[in-house]
């Protein structure tokens, strides 16, 4: 699954580790999901939708 | 705080408390009353505290303990009961050491097995996701 979780991270000037601390889990997972090598479980994709401010349509796309 | 999340950390308080179960039960007499009461107890302590340090862990972190244990811990405890088995594993028991000391060592080693394919495969499983 691809994503713009890099992208929208960027526009807000957040490193990986202050993502992380805002969704309360490792940069390593924000690592992973960012190069989509993880698929977030739903639930944190609502989360990180949330936090964006966005539709999770907006953030992740199907391959 | 992040570093407490931190599987290595997590392993080793984890290791720490397992040998303080364990030097406290080779510490009671032989035929000691409390034997199971201490080895209960030693296990249901080492339940909560993984219970605690499950929940800690975010879902990455979770799916990767998943994949490591599935995949690593069961060959290594595979490889490691072929290698005790007969007849290789007469090379590991010396005929001098009581039976009841080879079980317990036979024991160990497959669960040291696990723990070496357990470890394998989290770091493999990191080195594949990031």
């Amino acid at each position: 699954m691809k994503n713009r979780l890099k992208v929208l991270r960027a526009e807000r000037n957040w490193s990986q580790a202050d993502l992380a601390q805002r969704l309360d889990i490792s940069r390593q997972s924000i690592n992973a999901i960012e190069t989509g090598k993880y698929d977030p479980s739903l639930p944190l994709a609502f989360k990180i939708a949330r936090l964006f401010d966005m539709a999770i349509e907006a953030i992740f796309e199907a391959d | 705080m992040t570093w407490l999340r931190s599987p290595p950390v997590l392993f080793v308080v984890l290791t720490l408390v397992a040998a303080a179960v364990l030097a406290g039960i080779w510490l009671l007499p032989q035929g000691s009353p409390f034997l199971l009461p201490v080895s209960l107890g030693g296990v249901v302590a080492l339940g909560w505290l993984i219970d605690r340090c499950w929940k800690r862990l975010d879902e990455a972190a979770k799916a990767a303990q998943q994949a490591a244990w599935f995949w690593g811990g069961s060959t290594g405890m595979g490889l490691a009961l072929g290698i005790l088995s007969p007849p290789h594993g007469r090379l590991f028991s010396p005929p001098e050491l009581p039976p009841d000391t080879l079980m317990f060592g036979g024991g160990l080693f497959v669960i040291a097995g696990g723990i070496v394919g357990w470890l394998i495969a989290w770091g493999a499983w990191w080195l594949r996701h990031r």
